[in-house]
């Protein structure tokens, strides 16, 4: 079994590119080689059986890197849908459309996190009015039961449980929480406890950026 | 649903009157194309390529599959042609657009009908086959290289221009996209619709886009050059530090 050089609760090199491809607003996030970038059209004219007169219709659409989009690809839509729609402040933009694509460039584990907070930098980018800002990250739990945070591949492939959490930025709460695999109620709260602290590192390392490209 | 919106008439009017006079909008020539980028790796298979703002991500997988009963000594090569509402507003997820199906048509014709790629190299021996962490993967065996090149026609047809922009595509009259290999043979010539063009022009295109084609396979050896270098840093570098 490989072990990993790099520290268990480490995660890997962060790179945010915003203004990725030319939309409304877009961003490339990665977590080492795992790259998802996410485009966002948006607030714009809806289909009339979408429209909902009160706020903004909210459309993900998350391409996969090979292959057509299948059942986990659908899951991953309705996971971002649903974590987006809890930040985005819908209601300012009612009876429009927010268009989110999501394309996989790369995957080397954690997907599901790089796309979360790829969207997020996306919206931001957007300028689309949000009341939170939402982080994702992943941990698995090996084998030999030690947890290792933002997983590789071959890491993911070999493992008990794997967890994806987003967080809140403001108040730190649970925003989405998914796990597969077997776990003790224990394990469960480590892997969340350590996602927590590892989510700070990417806030700390999303305020950077915005800092370094706005101000 | 979105749309992507026309160009004005005064956009219109200011575009084609330059290209009367030889001026494109961002400045190139008639027969010069964008700046191209090609970028291959980080892992097999797995290219990006920008020609000006346009991007293009491509992917290249395999898997362990039964021949077709009637081609025994073949492997299958298919190709999926994806554009997503993140390169064009008003795109519907799902249903491909006619746009889509031209491409992937072409891509159909250069590589697959026109037998690029060597599809009996594909075929395993039973119990012969190695996960990549054990052998250096066998490069794909390719037969000759076809690289398209796009025209669009304005007015009559007289006046043309190479690789044309959005805004051009958005206003033209007629367009061709001609394919031509390393052997300088013409692999594919697509001409859907558009006004009827005249022998000496189609004639004049082909001798142009054959040296557009050997400045292209020129930037994809270099290419092929720096990702191999990269590959080899990388390997060594593995060997002492794995993350």
């Amino acid at each position: 079994m490989t072990s990993r050089k790099r520290p268990p609760t480490k995660l890997r090199a962060i790179t945010i590119e915003p203004n990725y491809v030319n939309r409304d607003g877009s961003a490339l996030f990665k977590f080492g080689d795992s790259a998802v970038v996410c485009s966002v059209n948006g607030p714009t004219e809806v289909k009339l059986r979408d429209e909902k007169v009160d706020k903004a219709t909210i459309d993900v659409v998350f391409k996969p890197l090979v292959g057509l989009p299948g059942t986990k690809d659908k899951t991953h839509e309705y996971i971002i849908r649903s974590t987006v729609e809890s930040v985005i402040k819908s209601n300012l933009y009612p009876r429009t459309l927010i268009q989110i694509v999501c394309q996989v460039m790369m995957d080397d584990g954690n997907i599901l996190a790089t796309a979360i907070n790829a969207t997020i930098f996306a919206l931001m980018n957007a300028g689309v009015e949000m009341k939170d800002i939402a982080v994702a990250v992943a941990c698995i739990v090996n084998q030999d039961g030690n947890i290792l945070v933002d997983p590789k591949l071959r890491e993911v492939e070999k493992a008990q449980s794997y967890h994806t959490f987003a967080f809140s930025k403001t108040t730190f709460g649970l925003l989405f929480g998914e796990s597969t695999g077997l776990f003790t109620e224990k394990q469960y709260f480590e892997c969340y406890a350590l996602c927590k602290v590892a989510a700070q590192e990417i806030i700390d390392e999303i305020r950077v950026k915005i800092q370094s490209d706005f101000i | 649903m979105v749309k992507e919106s026309d160009p004005s008439t005064n956009e219109r009017e200011l575009i084609l009157s330059g290209i009367k006079e030889s001026i494109r909008l961002d400045g190139r020539g008639m027969d010069d194309f964008r700046p191209l980028k090609i970028t291959l790796g980080p892992e097999y298979g797995r290219s990006e390529v920008k020609l000006g703002a346009t991007k293009v991500l491509a992917k290249v997988s395999c898997e362990v599959t039964r021949p077709f009963p009637d081609r025994p000594t073949e492997g299958i090569l298919t190709l999926n042609t994806e554009l997503s509402p993140m390169a064009f507003a008003g795109l519907e997820s799902g249903r491909p657009s006619e746009e889509e199906v031209l491409v992937s048509r072409i891509l159909e014709k250069a590589i697959r009908i026109n037998r690029a790629v060597d599809v009996e190299g594909l075929c395993i021996v039973a119990n012969e086959l190695h996960p990549v962490d054990q052998r250096n993967p066998v490069p794909l065996s390719i037969h000759h290289t076809p690289i398209c090149v796009t025209f669009a026609f304005f007015e009559n047809g007289d006046l043309w221009v190479v690789d044309p922009s959005l805004k051009e595509e958005q206003i033209r009259r007629g367009d061709m996209t001609i394919a031509i290999n390393n052997h300088k043979e013409i692999c594919v010539l697509s001409k859907a619709g558009g006004i009827p063009l005249e022998m000496s022009t189609i004639i004049q295109c082909s001798r142009l886009a054959a040296s557009k084609v050997e400045w292209v396979r020129e930037k994809i050896q270099s290419a092929i050059v720096k990702a191999s270098e990269a590959e080899k840093r990388k390997t060594s570098r593995e060997m002492i530090i794995d993350d």
